[in-house]
């Protein structure tokens, strides 16, 4: 079981395109970077200096992320040449929604996900709405856009420093750095700086204890030698790691207000909201959306660009499918979805123009799945929830998980934060496009060639476009809260609609920070009837379909490079930058050796 | 080998049966470092122990467990493999495990202002394992998770529900069943901590129909240990609401880490002070309560005026929980300051099947209209006597509570005006409904109830009418059962209801109240004495 790191030739047996095995070998010293201003671009892939580690490597439970996911993945000559993602969780979400009423869905439905319940709040009561054939008030509208938008930046903050970086950064490395040189970095990186010498201390006296806490089991040391930062940048990305726990804080804190707690809030209901936007309690929130807007200005984007060029390589790998859906999300006045602030689209690498979304082009289908119908694919709106673990239990060749496979025309799509992006982008939404063209503009620089669109496509990529959605969304907050209080002015200040009938049904489509998210109702007699959920990570995390088609996270981790088969970090930072809302499990095995590499996470975890 | 397990009892020595990890002590060691007896020294060193010391301690260990001097370096090297570092140190190991859940009460406890949660997962606990914070992932995680149960004497924290559908399949983890993982974590812990209401009682998940056979961690214990896969259970403290609030997990630590003790806890193993009073008792909007000021509407005038939310089906009077007081998000809010009716997210009872907050209290914005039960829909008059009556058990106890508190002469008049109702916009529910309510008291519909008079009754007067009522109520009851329940399901439970009923009685001045519930799944009728909120304790 010892780890085997053999230094020949990569031989991209999987015929994956995301060899990196070209690569400088050079290790950036803190002495580099923290001798000059600007030398932070070491643009060096550490690990692949070949590799013919074969075997299977299973992630089971992965890590800082919401439910039980496993990855078996099965490895040959150091890379990934097939996967499995498995969601390890039923719960039955749809079959206790039956019979009760929609606005008992808004409520029950969010304990889907501690992340982003309002989002499923706010897609429960889309869906909720259109049984009733009413639209919401103009100020329900916006008080919307901001408990949604607070859920968001809690998310992303949360997600990136606390979830996320521990990929990238060792918070233990930081002992070695000296705070003085760490003011130095950040002001030179254009990061915020914090008290750098209480944290050194902090984390001494933490060390000094012996007892590892959540550090426990940690991969710092994986055989793919993998962390990069010099120990000063360590420090800073520690200490704003502690200062993004106060942010996603202050983030959920505006939830608070609005929705009365979070998670789970309790204000959205189908036809509106409860809360009363009050003088004392819009001042609350407006200073609190300043705060976080600065703060993601100023420390989150220039943190994403110190810490990116000591991690060019793992733009290599992590591409996916290619094909991107978003609902969209953030209603304008119009309420149109194609006119969202992150609009509705569908858009693939080489398609050119965004389409519009289709709801009957959406299937989901069962053949890998554990439940018991016939594996068909039909429209959720037909489609029917009933269980069955096998008898035989999960195998690689049959059923292998709970998560069902969706499909739009009969493929699968990627949803999340690169996809809403990829959709605004293509509909030239300007902000966007600016920051993103910036972002890429920057990383060739570092990288020495030119990064088009495609290099978002990557593990990379989608890390750092979705602090890019972070920024907007902070921007935008801030400008919904004024647009309240301007409706308000203007005698706007209705914020409940009664229903007009208890009896129809409709769709709620909507984003939660993971991506695309489809409630269905049909309703009678103010009873559901009947209740279909597909949720952002069931795209994401999907398993095979019938033809075998893998799912996006499946196909984003082959070719990804293994030298640990018990530590395979570039196959967790891939997982993690779909930022997965289910626990399910994802196996890599090796033909050759029967040895495999699993990460288990559960996509039962999501329903 | 068999040395009790304490934290005080000095290093334990791993067992050898233990999967070994390849990973070393990683503190203050960089990427790619020489492997982990040099990063183990530095620690000794750091702590002023020489390697020759500490030879002398695992030389101690030895001979503590009765084992021959001829297995210190084995003893060494267990110690030096660890993943979770020290065994033992100034914080007070602890395993947080998720089982069927949503992630909500970690990302709650995330929320934590004073302490926050990088204080506690630095400076109070050693968190060796944890799905959404560790830094660590798969079979090393499981490895440290492994290792902190062989050391012993650890807190664990369990959020979300057991699972125990297809033979527990139904909730899988790193290749096992989420009830096995139960059941060995649970050994060895100083005490379990089940956070949140799923871990409570199963949760929402136990909701009718409870299709992945959710319940919760103290009833599965007590189901092994009577089957004899465990043999004890360590104490167990609940701490319910839906999420989990940070707040109440903290004091529970502040009792735990500072005080060295349990939380005094109440019957259904609650902290007695969090859990004692209900959210009606301690709510800014009470006063609207007792003027008869209600919102009847989302979007109203009286909703901006921030009246009392009871007659949008406001659980606060029914469910104990001190959210008023302790407030959510760094006390930013709380639901009904929102302007939402409580959900009653924090009933939560382990003992009773069917009592999870959802079946309990959905519709959620229900109050005379619909009242569920399992698959059960009841109809909203009946409900006001009827067998499933935790909003009448509730407003019967505030009625004593204003007797008590010399608020109203001789007790509340059990809702017989329905006072809240007179200023109601629908006069189907205003004046219409109270006239309905009072002939039906009057004996005119309900002929066997004893004829009360509007104002000014006993309480046991009430109880009587009450009583009556309940029996009365039979047909009705089997017209709502019929819609959702099988005609053998729902006759079992009229029948039930027929005879317990509902019923509050007067006894030496200190009022008993029975209530009779039925599971999701009808086939269990419970019925018990609840205690007033007025008696006894206060």
């Amino acid at each position: 079981m010892a780890v085997e790191a053999i230094d020949t030739e990569a031989t991209d047996a999987a015929g994956s395109d995301t060899s990196n095995t070209e690569t400088s070998g050079v290790e950036t010293t803190a002495a580099e970077i923290t001798g000059g201003a600007t030398t932070a671009s070491p643009g060096a892939v550490r690990t692949s200096t070949g590799s013919t580690i074969s075997g299977q490597s299973v992630i089971d439970p992965v890590n800082r992320i919401e439910g039980h996911l496993r990855i078996d993945m099965q490895v040959e000559n150091g890379v990934v040449a097939d996967a499995w993602v498995s969601g390890g969780l039923f719960r039955g979400m749809e079959l206790v929604l039956q019979g009760r009423e929609p606005a008992d869905a808004a409520y029950i439905s969010q304990r889907i996900c501690g992340v982003c319940p309002v989002s499923h709040a706010h897609a429960a009561c889309f869906a909720g709405e259109k049984s009733y054939g009413i639209e919401i008030p103009n100020a329900a509208r916006i008080i919307r856009n901001i408990g949604e938008g607070a859920q968001f930046l809690h998310s992303h903050i949360l997600w990136f420093y606390n979830l996320a970086a521990l990929d990238y950064v060792n918070p233990l490395n930081a002992l070695k750095a000296d705070p003085a040189d760490a003011t130095d970095l950040a002001m030179s990186v254009g990061t915020s700086t914090a008290d750098f010498f209480a944290l050194k201390e902090r984390l001494a006296g933490f060390a000094d204890n012996g007892q590892l806490s959540i550090f426990s089991g940690n991969w710092f040391d994986t055989a793919d030698n993998a962390y990069a930062l010099p120990p000063e940048l360590d420090l800073i990305a520690t200490a704003h790691y502690l200062e993004a726990l106060e942010m996603q804080a202050t983030a959920s804190e505006i939830c608070g207000i609005v929705g009365g707690k979070m998670p789970h809030i309790m204000s959205s209901l189908p036809g509106g909201t409860t809360w009363v936007p009050t003088e004392e309690k819009l001042d609350d929130i407006l200073f609190r959306a300043q705060r976080i807007k600065e703060w993601v200005a100023k420390t989150m984007l220039p943190d994403t660009l110190a810490i990116a060029p000591f991690y060019l390589d793992v733009a290599a790998y992590g591409k996916g499918v290619g094909r991107y859906i978003a609902w969209g999300v953030f209603d304008r006045a119009s309420r149109d979805p194609l006119d969202r602030y992150l609009p509705a689209g569908v858009w693939s690498f080489g398609d050119g123009a965004v389409q519009p979304p289709e709801e009957a082009l959406i299937t989901e289908e069962t053949p890998r799945s554990f439940y018991k119908d016939s594996g068909l694919p039909v429209n959720p709106r037909q489609g029917i929830t009933e269980p069955q673990y096998p008898k035989e239990g999960a195998s690689r060749e049959g059923r292998y998980t709970w998560d069902k496979a969706a499909r739009y025309g009969g493929l699968p799509y990627e949803a999340g934060g690169l996809s809403r992006l990829l959709v605004a982008y293509n509909n030239n939404n300007s902000f966007v496009k600016e920051n993103l063209d910036s972002l890429l503009s920057y990383l060739s620089e570092k990288a020495g060639s030119t990064l088009g669109v495609e290099a978002l496509a990557s593990t990379l990529g989608r890390t750092a476009a979705r602090n890019i959605e972070t920024y907007y969304i902070a921007t935008l907050m801030v400008e919904w809260i004024q647009e309240l209080i301007e409706a308000l002015r203007s005698g706007d200040s209705s914020t409940f609609t009664e229903p007009l009938s208890h009896d129809g049904e409709g769709a709620g489509m909507w984003e939660a920070p993971r991506g695309a998210l489809y409630h269905y109702a049909k309703v009678r007699g103010n009873k559901i009837e009947k209740y279909q959920i597909i949720i952002p990570s069931t795209w994401n995390i999907s398993p095979r379909d019938a033809q075998g088609v893998r799912g996006p996270m499946e196909e984003a981790l082959i070719g990804v490079p293994v030298h640990d088969l018990k530590k395979p970090i570039h196959a967790l930072r891939t997982v993690h930058s779909f930022d997965p809302c289910v626990a399910c499990a994802v196996h890599i095995s090796e033909p050759a050796t029967g040895k495999t590499f699993s990460t288990v996470t559960s996509p039962w975890g999501v329903k | 080998m068999a040395a009790k397990p304490s934290r005080f009892s000095g290093f334990r020595l791993a067992p050898s049966g233990l999967k070994r990890p390849t990973a070393g002590l990683c503190v203050s060691s960089a990427p790619g470092s020489a492997p982990s007896t040099e990063n183990f020294d530095q620690i000794l060193e750091q702590r002023g122990v020489n390697r020759r010391d500490f030879l002398k301690l695992c030389a101690g260990i030895a001979a503590t467990l009765g084992l021959s001097q001829a297995m210190v370096p084995q003893i060494a090297e267990a110690l030096e493999e660890s993943v979770i570092g020290a065994t033992q140190g100034k914080l007070v190991p602890a395993i947080w495990l998720e089982l069927a859940s949503c992630t909500g009460c970690t990302e709650s406890l995330a929320q934590a202002e004073t302490p926050d949660i990088a204080t506690i997962v630095l400076d109070m606990i050693s968190l060796t394992y944890a799905e959404t914070l560790s830094a660590g992932a798969g079979f090393s995680l499981e490895e440290a998770k492994e290792q902190t149960i062989e050391a012993g004497d650890y807190l664990l924290f369990i959020e979300g529900a057991l699972m125990e559908g297809w033979d527990g399949n139904a909730l899988r983890i790193a290749d096992e069943k989420g009830t096995e993982i139960v059941e060995h974590a649970a050994s060895r812990a100083l005490a379990i901590i089940c956070v949140g209401s799923c871990a409570v009682d199963g949760g929402w998940q136990a909701a009718y129909p409870n299709p992945g056979g959710a319940i919760g961690i103290a009833p599965y214990l007590e189901k092994a240990k009577a089957a004899g896969r465990i043999e004890t259970i360590p104490p167990i403290i609940n701490v319910p609401t839906c999420p989990s609030n940070p707040e109440h997990l903290i004091a529970v630590l502040v009792d735990v880490l500072l005080l060295s003790r349990l939380p005094e806890l109440n019957s259904l193993s609650e902290p007695a002070l969090i859990f004692g009073q209900t959210i009606h008792d301690n709510c800014p909007r009470r006063g609207h309560f007792e003027n008869g000021e209600f919102v009847y509407k989302f979007g109203s005038k009286e909703e901006a005026q921030s009246y009392c939310l009871y007659a949008m089906g406001c659980k606060g009077p029914q469910t104990k929980a001190n959210c008023p007081i302790v407030r959510w998000n760094r006390r930013s809010g709380w639901c009904v300051e929102s302007g939402a009716p409580c959900a009653g997210c924090a009933s939560a009872d382990p003992t009773k099947q069917g009592f999870n907050w959802v079946d309990l209290n959905a519709p959620f914005l229900g109050r005379f209209k619909n009242v569920g039960l399992g698959g059960l829909s009841i109809d909203p008059t009946f409900i006001a006597y009827g067998v499933a009556g935790v909003v009448a058990v509730a407003l019967v106890i505030h009625g004593f509570g204003m007797k008590a508190t010399g608020r109203t002469k001789g007790g509340a008049p059990f809702e017989l005006e329905r006072a809240w109702d007179k200023k109601h916009p629908d006069e189907a529910v205003g004046a219409a409904a109270a006239a309905k309510e009072a002939a039906r008291v009057e004996g005119r519909e309900w002929p066997s109830g004893k004829t009360e008079q509007a104002q000014g009754t006993d309480a046991s007067d009430d109880a009587t009418a009450s009583k009556g009522a309940g029996a009365n109520s039979s047909a009705k009851a089997d017209a709502a059962g019929k819609d959702a329940m099988s005609a053998s399901a729902t006759a079992a439970q009229v029948g039930a209801v027929e005879q317990e009923g509902f019923a509050v009685v007067e006894e030496e001045g200190e009022p008993e109240i029975l209530e009779t519930l039925t599971t999701p799944t009808g086939t269990v009728i419970y019925e018990e004495p609840i205690e007033s909120e007025e008696g006894g304790d206060r």
